[in-house]
């Protein structure tokens, strides 16, 4: 008798994915027997418009590459192209970087950490976790404005200073995550329901991590010991000595799955305060730009021929961006994005061969898949239907800004 | 068949569709306050209905189509006869003598049947893998439920409800006995969420795997008669529990001598109030602390331990008896 | 085992002779308050021994591919791969870019695929975005664009078969777009 095969669409559009990518597989029983991913439903063509912009509308178009880890792409985008026009930050500036992108570490694996419960079916956690990240968000958007697309990068630079009033908030929120962080080490780690959903799923070995050419957590679950923060470090991280957490060093013994993927998640999250903690007490003081003056800034940029690749190690793993600068333009001539999930998502069609159905949406899940959010418009009505228009919404944000101030304690 | 039993088969269908939807509305407010959510309004499901009564009903292309229509009225005709022969609090089930403890197992079994088949006729690849799931599921959780009814049988030597519904099981049990009912008891609530699809066991519907899985394919009326036979069902199979093992009036406990209107309200109250009590115990509750099992591990659950519980208590009871 | 970029360099040099064509070295100072020196190994090498350089590589140590990229310089293409070696060792990974250049008429690259499955995707991007084939690249879909992608038309070429003619107002300012009205 032979077994009838399925043929089972997942996605553009399906609710395990949240962002549109296609994976196609067929099925025999509850086995999967083939694989195909299909993307680009989200391509926007970024780079292509970036190169046709000067660098600081590139730097901020870059920050809508994502909508989770937005500033990574920003932060590989100010070092490659430091490195490409030869301007170095002041001190300070490199510190409020390193707290801005490690704050973003934190929020961004938490989100994961939501999104994998709700993929095994554990709402409450979901609910439980993102709770959790609201305080990170508050805490971002007191320093920067907002709770996403911080903008607060720039070129030889950062674009706020941290007062006092923030450094305070961030204490406490290292507080907080000190011990919530322990709350999620017994709810994910100990708990035997998600470890039978997790332990021994998605299987990545060391040599296929290498192979697929893995990056970040889930190269890191897999036992590779590598994180760009440690293997070429810049800004703060060089100070600090960071070193990639992988799983032999904290449970001796490396699977490779979902289960370990969420151990080294949680375990950095507890490492990025630790990077927090160190920052805030050692901030140097000094002026936070290089070139204060944009038009000065871009008039550089139209003088310097160069070319520099700037790496940073965004939650997803690294970041890479390749610059050309040719000295006729003031923007790059070559600018070349390769984001954690472009690599990562390698990994689908080999893990997913000989799985199971119900291990689709952890597989998926298990690499933190940030395909480029798709262009969008929100409409938003007021309670009793009207559509609120844009300025209205401005002033809303702004008023919550002011709200959390007054609820933190916060005076200017 | 009298004219009371008449009024009876066209009052319950009715009051057991309001209950079903008001439980349903508690269920998911209680579960979003345990989760620090504010939760939908009560009467949510209601509006749900309304909704889905009003909208499309879609039909796939390659969906045998008077078998996919079919099944939402099997489904909710199963859960409605079902309603039929629970007795509730001191009311007589209004089907009483026409059908047994046997009766109820098959109409458990037949809405979820219905959802299967429903699932295999709509064409669509989610919705036959869902489908098989609810068949693997169905043959794992089946034996510990059946166990159970057989439990019963052997304490009252009947497979009637009214009699069971008569006389407490408590009060005929000895000690072991007793020890064995708690068992079963303890396996039917396991097999409460399975049977009612609910998490960890609403493998067949997981909705991030196989997106909804055998209602997949479903819309508009055919998903309103699903949603409530869903509704219904969860009422009774709580309502069934009470009846089995928390028979207990409140005139018992209190020794109040009521009569008449007075009484039929204060314990039709009581009882509806013990349902709820099941209800979130072996529903909201479970379903918001556990995540979702993989199907073979469920499978496991049911063929080895849920198996075992049962299969004790039952022999306690046996030994009891 | 980790060597110092001049090492590699050096080795490069050895195995690849006269299709060494450009050298570099080039060192960035990184960090705030300890400064760390960074060192990547760039070459521009003759297409001819590319795979060669390749293999070379992948001797001393399996690499980690960062990105392959291309610009389109007017008669040439030129394509850029940068490889990270040595990375697990804390502040020792050495980037080493290859720069080559392709003339339009025959644009045809051997794949590393082999080597390293996980290149597949940067081929295909390359492939689709610049035209270049990849010799032995089994899957060939799209994988970035769209099925429906017209043939010949590839985004990164600023020559004819670039995709200008296709864009309306991706770079255009707001005020163009609307006919000189704000």
């Amino acid at each position: 008798m032979t077994k009838s095969q399925y043929y089972i669409p997942i996605g553009p559009i399906h609710p395990a994915l949240k962002e549109p990518i296609r994976v196609e597989a067929k099925v025999e029983g509850e086995k999967i027997v083939e694989v195909d991913v299909k993307r680009g439903f989200a391509h926007r063509g970024i780079e292509y418009m970036g190169m046709k912009r000067n660098a600081i509308q590139a730097l901020y178009l870059s920050e809508r590459i994502c909508g989770i880890c937005s500033i990574s792409h920003p932060y590989a985008f100010v070092v490659g192209s430091e490195k490409a026009l030869g301007i170095e930050a002041p001190p300070r500036a490199q510190y409020i970087r390193t707290i801005i992108a490690e704050l973003e570490r934190i929020h961004s694996h938490i989100l994961w950490l939501g999104v994998v419960a709700h993929e095994v079916g554990f709402d409450s956690l979901l609910f439980w976790t993102w709770k959790g990240r609201e305080k990170v968000l508050d805490v971002l958007e007191l320093i920067s404005g907002n709770r996403i697309n911080y903008s607060m990068y720039m070129i030889g630079g950062v674009r706020r200073d941290l007062k006092e009033s923030h450094i305070k908030a961030l204490k406490e929120m290292i507080d907080y995550y000190r011990i919530f962080n322990q709350e999620m080490k017994n709810l994910f780690l100990a708990d035997p329901v998600y470890k039978a959903r997790t332990r021994g799923v998605a299987q990545l070995s060391k040599e296929m991590a290498l192979k697929v050419n893995a990056v970040g957590p889930t190269a890191r679950a897999a036992g590779l010991r590598m994180d760009i923060r440690q293997d070429i470090p810049y800004d703060a991280y060089a100070d600090i000595e960071v070193r990639g957490i992988v799983p032999q060093d904290i449970v001796g013994e490396v699977y490779g799955d979902a289960y370990d993927a969420t151990l080294v998640r949680i375990y950095e999250i507890d490492q990025s305060v630790d990077i927090i903690e160190y920052c805030i007490d050692n901030l140097p003081e000094g002026k936070i730009m290089a070139i204060p003056n944009y038009v000065v800034l871009l008039s550089k940029i139209k003088r310097t021929k160069g070319e520099g690749i700037g790496a940073h190690e965004a939650p997803r793993g690294e970041v890479i961006h390749y610059f050309k600068y040719d000295g006729t333009r003031d923007g790059p001539a070559v600018w070349k994005v390769v984001a954690p999930s472009y690599n990562n998502i390698n990994s689908w069609a080999p893990l997913l061969l000989g799985a199971e159905v119900a291990d689709i949406p952890v597989v998926v899940a298990y690499i933190d898949p940030c395909m480029c959010c798709n262009d969008r418009i929100a409409v938003v009505r007021d309670s009793s239907g009207k559509i609120v228009d844009s300025t209205t919404l401005h002033r809303m944000a702004v008023e919550k800004t002011m709200r959390i101030k007054k609820e933190l304690g916060v005076k200017e | 068949m009298t004219p009371n039993i008449l009024a009876y088969a066209f009052a319950f269908p009715v009051l057991g569709i309001f209950l079903g939807l008001v439980y349903k509305g508690i269920d998911r407010r209680v579960s979003a306050r345990l989760t620090s959510r504010i939760g939908p309004p009560i009467r949510q499901p209601f509006w749900d209905v309304g909704k889905l009564l009003l909208k499309e009903t879609v039909v796939p292309e390659n969906a045998i189509s008077w078998l996919f229509n079919a099944m939402p009225l099997i489904a909710l005709a199963s859960s409605m006869t079902l309603l039929l022969y629970i007795p509730f609090g001191v009311l007589k089930a209004p089907l009483e003598g026409y059908g047994d403890l046997i009766v109820v197992l098959y109409l458990l079994t037949l809405q979820s049947l219905a959802m299967a088949i429903g699932g295999f006729a709509s064409g669509s690849p989610f919705s036959s893998v869902g489908a098989q799931r609810e068949m693997v599921l169905m043959m794992s959780y089946e034996m510990p439920l059946a166990t159970v009814i057989v439990g019963f049988a052997l304490i009252y030597r009947s497979f009637s409800l009214t009699t069971i519904a008569s006389t407490p099981v408590w009060s005929i049990v000895g000690p072991i006995a007793g020890l064995g009912v708690i068992m079963l008891f303890i396996a039917l609530l396991i097999v409460t969420p399975a049977e009612l699809a609910k998490l960890p066991f609403d493998i067949a519907e997981a909705e991030t795997e196989i997106a909804e899985g055998m209602l997949a394919e479903y819309s508009g009326r055919n998903l309103a008669l699903f949603y409530l036979s869903d509704a219904v069902r969860g009422f009774a199979m709580a309502a069934l529990e009470v009846v089995l093992f928390i028979p207990f009036t409140l005139s018992s406990i209190f020794n109040l001598n009521l009569t008449g209107a007075s009484l039929y309200t204060v314990e039709a109250l009581w009882f509806l109030f013990k349902v709820l009590v099941v209800y979130l115990l072996a529903v909201t509750l479970v379903r918001t602390s556990f995540a979702r099992f993989r199907i073979e591990q469920a499978s496991r659950i049911f063929w080895v331990y849920v198996n075992i519980i049962a299969l004790v208590g039952l022999a306690l009871v046996w030994m009891g008896v | 085992m980790t060597l110092k970029a001049e090492e590699i360099l050096n080795i490069l040099k050895n195995s690849l002779g006269d299709a060494l064509i450009e050298q570099e070295i080039k060192t960035y100072s990184l960090g705030a308050l300890r400064k760390r020196e960074c060192s990547e190994v760039w070459i521009k090498i003759d297409r001819g021994a590319f795979r060669k350089a390749v293999e070379e590589i992948f001797k001393l140590d399996y690499p980690h591919l960062h990105f392959i990229t291309g610009e389109d310089v007017g008669e040439n293409l030129e394509v850029i791969y940068s490889f990270g070696l040595f990375h697990g060792q804390p502040g020792k990974e050495i980037s080493v870019v290859i720069k080559l250049a392709l003339p339009k008429s025959e644009l045809v690259l051997p794949t590393i695929t082999d080597l390293m499955m996980g290149a597949e995707t940067n081929e295909r991007e390359i492939r689709e975005m610049l035209g270049v084939e990849f010799e032995g690249l089994k899957k060939k879909r799209h994988l970035f664009l769209p099925d429906d992608w017209p043939e010949g038309k590839y985004p990164w070429r600023r020559d004819e078969f670039g995709v200008d003619d296709m864009i309306k107002h991706t770079h255009k300012s707001v005020k163009e777009i609307r006919g000189g009205k704000e």
